[in-house]
């Protein structure tokens, strides 16, 4: 039998093949990541909350319906942790201000319990009200894991569970991804429910999969992805299994990098994360893939446009309890309040223009490029500490290379593709068409397997 | 641009928004970028582009 190590770091994949040979058993496995929670996360920090009883009572309920009449799907079994930012029952997230006397599971948690996976517990994210430790990078202790889905990204990478939910309104799953070397998947807006999660601009929020490796977040999306009757925003497009393009060559696959917007952000792009872009792009190449430059200039506005929806939407989301608010929200969310209360309607509407522009080149682009190519991230991770509240405000003000998706909505996923000369990893991130999350997969996964970055963990 | 406290303070409060004139002050230079960026939004020539006033990002083609 393997160790906990070994154990905690196996794909998806790897242990729903081993219990249902019935060599690995579901209770052993939560088993397993409850008494690494325990050694490790006074370190980390990556849990708000454990849900040990409940977690270890779905392992043997599990157990026994696998050896009764063999695994639900790929998840029945697998231990799983969700950001804070969604309701479980009877455990409303934080991040509501005031907290709801009652809840219930978010849509996309009860489609992860529907699936059988075990979940161990709530994770930690930046910007909850009150006073709580910041999870750390285990890559480096000393370092933040990105955010606002921080806990995810620390879980992820050290193995504290196999699979996460993130949430991404400006950044939030594909951000802690690229600090932390794992995957983060934001899919296309409407393919999965956001019922029950706790809102922070409801045009720019999605649910989606923090992952280890590719496939696994292929796995965590099919389970999760579909028509919510709850949620209206969730479309009836049919649910692919997102697993099948995995293992296909990418031969002839078209990659447009947006090298305009690339050259506006590139004097405060990091070098070695240039580097590591351009060796994936060659890379790419080598695998069979074609790489050409491509325009699409509103990219230029959107992380304005982004920024200014997700203040007017924050604020009018908090309508009826704005001062309530406003004295327990951290500084970010209180500064979002103000700008939103401060923002006119016809400014609003310029950044719904600027979004329709940028829908509309985006499609004309898709026509000749099957995904786009962008860095991951500006700056690997920060030191805990070493940015004040007000530089960390201006930071997420300043344009990026994820905002633009949030306002487009298109899939957009985050993987690793190297580490710097400390040791920090680097990422870049895979565009596609709207609903195409299956080609922005294929082509991860195909760099994935050459490469092999996601067989590096962090010593912990 | 030059932003004055006390007409952030004002502007806040007539939208229902009680903020100290210390709190304004330690958030200025963020107010000044998020002012500005309205400024360049309201810059923008977009030509015939519309906003639709519903709309679901992810479902339209």
């Amino acid at each position: 039998m393997p160790n906990d190590t070994d154990l905690c770091y196996m794909s998806i994949d790897e242990a729903q093949r081993l219990i249902k040979q019935g060599k690995l058993s579901p209770v052993e496995l939560a088993q397993a990541h409850l008494r690494r929670i325990n050694a490790l996360d006074g370190q980390l920090h990556a849990y708000l909350k454990l849900t040990e009883e409940s977690a270890l009572a779905e392992a043997a309920a599990a157990e026994a319906e696998i050896a009764s009449t063999g695994p639900r799907g790929p998840l029945h079994g697998i231990p799983v942790a969700i950001k804070d930012q969604y309701d479980f029952a009877g455990i409303p997230a934080l991040v509501r201000i005031p907290p709801p006397e009652t809840s219930e599971d978010a849509g996309a948690v009860a489609k992860l319990r529907d699936a059988g996976a075990v979940v161990l517990g709530k994770l930690m994210m930046s910007g909850l009200p009150g006073k709580h430790p910041e999870p750390r990078n285990p890559w480096d202790t000393k370092r933040t894991s990105g955010g606002s889905s921080s806990g995810s990204g620390s879980a992820i990478a050290s193995g504290l569970c196999m699979g996460s939910l993130g949430e991404d309104t400006a950044g939030s799953i594909r951000n802690p991804a690229s600090c932390c070397a794992i995957v983060g998947l934001k899919p296309t807006y409407g393919r999965v429910s956001r019922r029950g999660l706790a809102p922070l601009g409801w045009s720019l929020d999605h649910s989606g999969p923090i992952t280890r490796t590719v496939e696994d977040a292929a796995l965590v999306l099919t389970a999760i992805a579909g028509q919510d009757p709850r949620d209206h925003t969730t479309s009836p497009a049919p649910v692919p299994d997102y697993t099948s393009a995995l293992g296909q060559d990418i031969k002839g696959l078209v990659i447009g990098v947006p090298q305009h917007y690339l050259d506006i952000l590139r004097p405060r792009l990091n070098d070695e994360i240039a580097a590591g872009f351009d060796k994936m792009l060659r890379d790419m190449e080598a695998l069979g893939a074609k790489v050409e430059k491509v325009t699409i200039p509103s990219m230029e506005y959107a992380s304005i446009a982004t920024g200014v929806l997700y203040c007017c939407e924050y604020m009018a989301g908090r309508n009826l309890g704005l001062q309530a608010h406003v004295g327990i929200a951290s500084d970010t969310r209180r500064a979002r309040v103000y700008f939103g209360a401060l923002t006119g309607a016809a400014e609003y509407l310029q950044a719904q223009r600027v979004r329709r522009r940028l829908k509309r080149e985006m499609d004309e682009t898709f026509r000749r490029v099957d995904v786009l190519a962008l860095p991951g991230h500006l700056q690997p991770a920060g030191l805990i500490g070493e940015m004040t509240p007000i530089e960390s405000l201006v930071t997420q003000l300043s344009p990026d290379y994820n905002g633009p998706f949030n306002l487009s909505g298109s899939p957009a996923m985050t993987l690793p593709s190297g580490f710097t000369n400390a040791g920090l990893p680097i990422a870049f991130q895979l565009v596609g068409r709207a609903f195409d999350e299956q080609t922005v997969l294929r082509i991860g996964h195909a760099y994935q397997q050459s490469a092999g970055w996601h067989t590096h963990h962090p010593e912990v | 641009m030059s932003l004055s406290v006390g007409d952030l303070t004002l502007r806040l409060e007539a939208r229902g928004i009680s903020v100290s004139q210390e709190e304004i002050e330690r958030l200025l230079p963020v107010f000044e970028l998020y002012f500005k960026d309205l400024e360049t939004l309201r810059s923008l020539d977009l030509g015939e582009e519309e906003s639709a006033l519903i709309f679901e990002p992810g479902r339209e083609s």
